[in-house]
């Protein structure tokens, strides 16, 4: 899965180049995605491209976060389409990873 | 407003586009009054994650495995009934999902519950299973 990064301070914000986080590419996701939480205590994913996630994919953001709070770090996330932000709500995502609008926003709020 | 679509498919995980097209194509002349463009959104995630437990529990991943999904609108309901030729699945063995973040899954069965009114998992007589889904237009969720 493709993705660009950009630093802010200490804090890494991912781009997800991708429209849908599901069932057929959460694997490849977590695989790609690994070496940036392995080297990477504050993480962003900026989802603005991502229309649709469904169990799966929460359950590879909720592994990233995992990964991430056990070495004391976080996960942040931007550009929360409608559709992903139901979800998220529904699963009760939205309390325990702050949905947030800019980059600077979330940069700052590590 | 009666309507009657068809969608059959494989089991195939590369598929689920095209399950969710066919929802959201399903939906599209439903009048905003009776079905928002929220609920829309859920009842697509839910039909995904029916289709997506069949081909992961039912099929156990296998490829090339028959799935038909159809499609019922009428003034009163809106129904998606899913019938594959897999392994049983009894929804009652599913634990309730954790919201603490501890687990990766499990999120499946509940989003589907949360999103219809009715859902209803039953064996058909030529041995098929079928979920059958519901949305009462009339005054539901």
């Amino acid at each position: 899965m493709e993705f660009g990064t950009e630093k802010i301070g200490d804090v890494i914000i991912v781009t997800l180049h991708t429209d849908v986080i599901d069932s057929d590419n959460t694997k490849e996701f977590k695989a790609d995605i690994s070496p940036v939480i392995g080297e990477n205590r504050h993480v962003v994913f900026d989802m603005e491209q991502v229309k649709f996630v469904d169990s799966s994919g929460c359950g590879a953001i909720l592994f990233c976060l995992r990964q991430l709070n056990s070495k004391k770090g976080d996960l942040k996330v931007i550009g929360v389409q409608k559709a992903v932000r139901t979800l998220f709500e529904l699963v009760r995502m939205h309390r325990i990873i702050d949905i947030l609008t800019t980059k600077e926003e979330a940069a700052g709020s590590f | 407003m009666v309507k009657k679509e068809i969608l059959d498919i494989s089991s195939d995980l590369k598929k689920m586009g095209d399950v969710r097209n066919f929802v959201r194509d399903f939906c599209k002349n439903i009048a905003d009054s009776v079905l928002d463009e929220g609920r829309i959104d859920l009842i697509e995630l839910a039909v995904h994650e029916a289709v997506v437990n069949i081909i992961k529990h039912a099929y156990g991943e296998k490829a090339g495995e028959p799935i038909q999904i159809n499609a019922n609108l009428s003034d009163q309901k809106l129904v998606f009934c899913i019938y594959d030729q897999g392994e049983s699945f009894d929804p009652e063995e599913v634990p309730f999902p954790e919201f603490d973040g501890s687990k990766d899954g499990g999120f499946g069965v509940y989003i589907i519950t949360q999103s219809f009114d009715e859902v209803s998992y039953t064996q058909e007589k030529n041995g098929e299973n079928c979920v059958c889904l519901k949305v009462n237009l009339t005054g539901g969720k």
